[in-house]
Formats: structure tokens, sequence, C-alpha cells
């Protein structure tokens, strides 16, 4: 887990039947220079600007939900800008578009992980785990399956574009 | 079962309430002053002047304190902030609590295990302390707890944060049998736009200064993005539209699909 960390800037946690505060905890919590939010209700992006001049790793369990698209979107572009790390939980599907690697928990083992997008084209997988795709990558799996189109958007404007040149 | 707020003043909120909820639906709340109406039924703000009728029952700044366990009979409001509630022991002893207060019954032992199944829980939760368990299984002892206390109207105060899709969805199928089976009334305080599609039946929106209601096509509208962020699947045809692409909207992704592949070809 120390290697994944070391190598990706976000990674984003989910799963079905599991405990992924405590997995979080397990995996984690030696890590120094470190901040946790747990359990935080009143989670918000002024207060987590502040800690980024201290902190340089941050763990959130399943509370970018408090946020808005937009704030969510200026949470990691903040993240990237100062090169801090984040390790999150989430049960929101489309958050999982933030991460570069994803690991997915099953009964609180590990049922597939590893770059965000490698992992989002299992989808069969995901599925039977109960996992639902983010919809712009569950759109561009269903529409690849129709041929309309051959690869994977990410965005829907650029996969608008393309269907109707 | 209606809830009427009639010149409601309260603490958190610049001007007064005047609006129903309506009866035996679901009724969805957005904006950022929504949650102030879960604090108000919970009994969390006071009431500087007004009332609030819920059936026979008329609440205002004198009565609510006496009448108190009253309302309690009539709505309990689930909040999603657990610090909230005392959860300092074991699920069976808080249950029993729980129940003791907030009811004049006495509950069975057979009605908490139903309300256990209800929810999605296992008996063998019961003998468990909350510090052992999920949050996501703290949330679902609340629910089980207000289904076993059996109140006419129901309110989630952002209560749907935490579940993930599936169990989104199974809460979303046991809200449309409580309304349709028991003629519950339900109040969803809540962000997700997602939650609200193809579910609620009305959604009012609480803004600094007024309250106005509209119908569940509201979620199509693009001025709901003021109050909350659209749902990605309406989002998606809101971008078609722009471009001048004529297409309706659809609250599932298969059915997009197939109206994308008849437009495309």
């Amino acid at each position: 887990m120390a290697n994944i960390f070391n190598e990706y800037k976000s990674i984003c946690i989910i799963g079905t039947d599991s405990n992924l505060k405590e997995f979080i905890s397990n995996e984690f919590y030696t890590q120094k220079n470190s901040y946790f939010f747990f359990n935080n209700f009143s989670f918000d992006l002024n207060n987590f600007k502040k800690l980024c001049a201290n902190y340089d790793r941050f763990f959130i369990d399943d509370c970018l939900l408090y946020l808005n698209k937009r704030e969510k979107q200026i949470l990691f572009n903040t993240l990237k800008q100062k090169k801090k790390k984040l390790v999150y939980t989430s049960s929101n599907n489309e958050e999982i578009m933030f991460s570069d690697y994803l690991i997915v928990l099953n009964k609180n083992k590990i049922a597939i992980e590893g770059p965000t997008l490698s992992v989002l084209k299992e989808e069969k997988i995901l599925k039977r785990l109960g996992i639902k795709l983010p919809f712009i990558i569950d759109l561009s799996i269903q529409l690849n399956y129709y041929g309309l189109i051959d690869k994977l958007y990410l965005n829907s404007e650029e996969l608008i574009n393309t269907l109707w040149k | 079962m209606e809830i009427k707020f009639k010149c409601l003043k309260i603490s958190d909120y610049k001007n007064e309430l005047n609006f129903e909820i309506e009866d035996n639906k679901i009724n969805g709340i957005i904006g950022e002053k929504a949650n102030i109406i879960a604090d108000v039924l919970a009994g969390n703000i006071n009431i500087e002047s007004g009332e609030i009728l819920i059936d026979d029952l008329q609440l205002n700044k004198d009565s609510i304190k006496t009448d108190y366990s009253l309302l309690n009979e009539k709505v309990c409001v689930l909040f999603d902030d657990i610090t909230k509630y005392n959860l300092s022991y074991s699920v069976y002893t808080f249950l029993k609590l729980y129940c003791k207060k907030n009811s004049r019954k006495t509950v069975s032992e057979k009605k908490i295990l139903d309300a256990l199944k209800m929810v999605g829980l296992r008996e063998d939760i019961l003998t468990q302390k909350f510090s052992d368990i999920s949050l996501n299984e703290v949330k679902k002892i609340l629910l089980a707890s207000t289904l076993i206390l059996n109140p006419q109207i129901i309110v989630f105060d952002h209560f749907d944060n935490h579940f993930n899709e599936i169990e989104k969805k199974n809460l979303q199928l046991l809200i449309k049998k409580l309304k349709n089976k028991f003629n519950k009334t339900f109040i969803i305080i809540t962000n997700n736009s997602n939650f609200l599609l193809n579910f609620v039946d009305n959604i009012y929106i609480l803004s600094k200064d007024n309250i106005k209601k509209r119908n569940q096509n509201y979620i199509y509208d693009k001025n709901i993005s003021k109050y909350i962020d659209i749902p990605e699947i309406v989002e998606f045809v809101h971008l078609l539209q722009k471009k001048g692409i004529k297409m309706n909207y659809y609250d599932n992704l298969l059915d997009l699909i197939k109206a994308v592949y008849r437009d495309v070809l």
C-alpha cells in the first residue's frame, strides 16, 4: 500500500459490505504529516485549504459529499497545485473520477484495484460487486457496445462532439 | 397527514415561513436553508411566532415545549449528523431507550426484529456497541428506530449521505412502500439531486428569503443549478439541447442510450 501511495496522488476507496474507515485506519494511520477527516459533518473547503499549509497527506472518509461539484474541483486543483496527496473513501460513484488509483473493497477485502480508468473498464466485475459506474464512463462503455464510439470518454462535451459531428 | 407552516418566524431564518407539505407524498426540500425545517420539527430551533399545524396538533412558541412528545409521535426526524444521538449504549439498549423516550407505547421484541429486517440488518447487531459498527450500519439502526416508532411523517435531513448506490435504491424502495402501503408523508432534505430524480412528488426550494414549491419535473430545469448540482444524466441532455440537438429527458441510462442511438444513426 505504501508503494501505491508514493506513486499516485489521489487514491479512491469504494466498496460494498465494508468498513472503509477501518480500512483506511489500518493501512494508513502510521503515515507522517497526515490529517484525517473521519465522520466530519462540517467538512468545508476553507478549513481544508488552511490545513494544506501544514500537512502533506490527507485522508478523507466520505466527506467530499458535503461539497458541490465546483468545490470538489477546487479542492482537487488545490491538491494538485500544492503537490499534496489524498486518500479518500466515497459512497458517491461520481467522485471516483477525481482519483488516479482506485481500490474496490468487498466484505472488507480488496476485490480489484489499479489505475482508475483500468479498473473502471472492468464493468462486469464492478457491477457484480454492486458498484455503479460514473455516468460518463457507463455511457461510454454502453455506447461502445452499440458500436457508436470506440474509446472511453471522460467528458460529456467531447463525447457529444464525436457523436454529433 | 399534511404539515402547515403558518406565519412561522424562527431565529435562523430572516422571513416568515408560509407553506404546506403535502400529505402522503414524497416531498423534496433543497436550498441552503433547507435543513432548518428538520431542526424546527425536531425541536432544535425555537419558534418566535406563528405556528405549525400537523393534523389536530397546533404548535406555537408556548405549546411546543409542552406538546413536544405529541409532536414526536407524529413526526420523526433522521439526521445525517450522528453526533446528535446518544450512541454510548449497545444497539439493543439504544433502541429500547430511544423508543421509550419518544413513544408512550412499549416496544415488543418482534417489532425491533421486523424493523431491523426492513432496513437490511441482521439480529446479531443487537448485541454490538455503536463504536464497533460502521457509520452505514449506525444509520440503518437509526432508520429502524424510526420504523419502530411508526410516525405518519418522516423527515430525512441529508440522511441519504454515506449510503452507496444500492443502499440508496433500497432506501427509496422502502420509502415508496411506506408511502403507498401505509400512507406516510416524507420530507427529503438533500444535496444529492440524483436521489431526488424520478423519486419525489414535489420539490420545495428554501432560499435565504422565501420558499417556493415546484413539481417533480423541476429536476430537469436548468435553474435548479442555483441550489443543487444537476444530475449528470440531465446535464448531458442540457448540453445536447445547447448544441441544438433535440432530446427528451430520461431518468435511466438505458433509455438515454436508445434515444442517442436512434438520433445518431
